[in-house]
């Protein structure tokens, strides 16, 4: 179910999960991600659409904020 | 639309605007290149651009403070740079374009020839800028 879900970038082999997670965790809003990873609402949203992979760092950061493994967050769909 | 994204497009927008006017009066023959009108205008035009640019860059801060005052963030930072990547090359590419065209022989006044070197020497700059703005634009609109 959750690789349905899963929201696959247009050019990238990088899917992922953070729509799921942010409502999972309370009907997190964007904006309050970016502001616990250190981003901008902008470039969370890019992110969730697959228009920007984001760094191992940032990754990290939106995986710690839901508290789970990196690859619950993002898969190589390959 | 993110902040940066709206000041690539107050950027572009107001370059179009004032090097189209100075361009247009210039290619278009309105205003001739080697006298003080077509100085005054281009001065006019760049005095222009830099008011246009602060006043919309400050109507957009005021906008949204919260957005404006947040540093770059990564994707930020890297579609800055690839941007002046593309602009970097597009700046020599002109100035070399530029170069070559002083070797072509021409005839003419040549206060003219020097006016007309300089305005493309500084078309080439605005152009470079123009791409920086623009593919900073493609790039938030389309992803990197």
């Amino acid at each position: 179910m959750a690789e349905k879900e899963a929201r696959k970038p247009k050019g990238l082999p990088i899917a992922n999960q953070i729509r799921r997670l942010r409502f999972e965790h309370g009907e997190m809003t964007q904006s309050e991600l970016a502001d616990r990873i250190g981003m901008t609402r902008q470039t969370v949203a890019a992110i969730e659409a697959g228009k920007y992979s984001p760094s191992l760092e940032a990754a990290f950061r939106i995986a710690h904020v839901f508290g789970v493994k990196l690859d619950d967050v993002f898969q190589w769909t390959d | 639309m993110s902040f940066r994204e709206r000041t690539a497009w107050i950027t572009a927008i107001t370059i179009i605007v004032c090097f189209g006017i100075y361009y247009g009066a210039v290619f278009s023959g309105l205003v001739r290149s080697n006298t003080w009108g077509s100085f005054h205008l281009g001065l006019a035009c760049i005095i222009s651009l830099v008011v246009l640019q602060l006043a919309l860059n400050l109507i957009a801060s005021l906008l949204n403070p919260k957005d404006a005052r947040t540093p770059r963030d990564e994707r930020d930072r890297m579609i800055h740079a690839r941007s002046h990547v593309i602009g970097y090359y597009i700046l020599m590419f002109g100035v070399a374009a530029v170069l070559l065209s002083t070797h072509i022989p021409m005839h003419g006044d040549f206060g003219d020839l020097m006016v007309n070197t300089v305005n493309l020497g500084v078309l080439v700059m605005v152009i470079a800028a123009l791409s920086v703005a623009v593919s900073q634009i493609i790039m938030y609109r389309r992803g990197i």
